[in-house]
């Protein structure tokens, strides 16, 4: 295919997806540019098939009321929601963290709350 | 009263520039920005995790992150829309790193939402069909995934998405028919394996 119909397939092609965003026929815009059929049904029915598939999504109004007031100062940010954007090794980091420190007071009550005072306290066998 | 209804009628009036401009000491004028900008950057990001909590926290992450840097920014060519879909982008490059999970649009879910065949043996049918598509769409490189996101879900023309995709217009279209032509050859194949298989299946 030379480059001049490669060009005119591309704007055909970008023709037709604006048209079926746009819900307009597709038919006239084809029968008017010198494509034949037979090479750009294949194309225009991939084309119509991902304007059936994509549908964009909306988010859901609380969440971008919340979003917005928080931007805008009026709400203070949600402590769950920093802590659930730091990156997943933060996370993992404080989990650590956690449990060390929650193994650690496990062990020093199965012990019997020694600390080091209380060694130096202890009265020395004569 | 009076002053806030014209300042916001003002907003909205005022193209992107400009209210970038504001935007730097003036909360309000980035409020309208994200009103223009918020709805569409979910619709990407929610297509690229599939599902609502993370879209919406990684939203929250590209207005945060663009607020707080919208005092360095400097139109050199990049608009302010594909500025923040760069953001979105490389948050969402990063979630998927963390995350380990690999870089597919996980449309399947929602296809079926989108039919609109009511016949229960025509929606089967499509049904089979999209999920043909679909298939044939992961197995697609990242950046012809990113394309289809932006023109089919955003609805970007060729320039802006060659202001994110940082590419040219000709080169954005030239994608796009490539893309369009591994996806029919894709499903032809897939087709025809299909056709080929049946006969073998009514023999055993």
């Amino acid at each position: 295919m030379s480059s001049s119909s490669d060009a005119k397939m591309q704007n055909l092609l970008d023709a037709i997806t604006v048209a079926l965003q746009h819900d307009d026929d597709i038919e006239p815009i084809i029968n008017k540019s010198n494509i034949s059929h037979e090479e750009i049904d294949g194309l225009a029915s991939v084309i119509q098939s991902l304007h059936t598939a994509f549908t964009p999504i909306a988010p859901s109004a609380k969440f971008a009321n919340n979003l917005h007031a928080e931007l805008m100062g009026t709400r203070p940010r949600r402590v769950v929601s920093t802590v659930r954007h730091l990156p997943a090794r933060v996370h993992v980091a404080a989990i650590i963290t956690i449990v060390a420190g929650f193994g650690l007071l496990v062990l020093r009550r199965l012990m019997g709350d020694t600390t080091p005072q209380d060694i130096v306290d202890e009265p020395l066998a004569v | 009263m009076m002053k806030n209804i014209f300042r916001r009628k003002s907003y909205k009036d005022l193209d992107d520039t400009e209210l970038v401009q504001l935007a730097k000491d003036d909360k309000e004028a980035f409020g309208e920005l994200y009103e223009r900008y918020m709805p569409k950057i979910y619709s990407y990001i929610y297509y690229r995790t599939s599902n609502q909590h993370d879209a919406e926290d990684l939203t929250a992450r590209v207005f945060f992150r663009a607020m707080s840097h919208i005092g360095n920014y400097v139109d050199k060519g990049v608009p302010f829309q594909a500025w923040l879909y760069r953001i979105a982008h490389n948050l969402v490059a990063n979630w998927h790193r963390d995350q380990g999970r690999r870089k597919v649009i996980p449309l399947d879910d929602y296809v079926v939402h989108s039919l609109k065949s009511e016949s229960p043996d025509r929606l089967a049918e499509d049904s089979e069909e999209q999920e043909k598509l679909m298939e044939a769409i992961h197995r697609l490189p990242e950046e012809r995934q990113q394309l289809l996101l932006l023109k089919f879900i955003d609805q970007l023309s060729n320039a802006e998405i060659g202001d994110i995709m940082d590419r040219t217009e000709g080169a954005i279209k030239s994608l796009y028919h490539r893309t369009l032509l591994s996806l029919r050859d894709e499903l032809q194949m897939q087709e025809h394996q299909a056709t080929n298989r049946r006969p073998k299946q009514n023999k055993g």
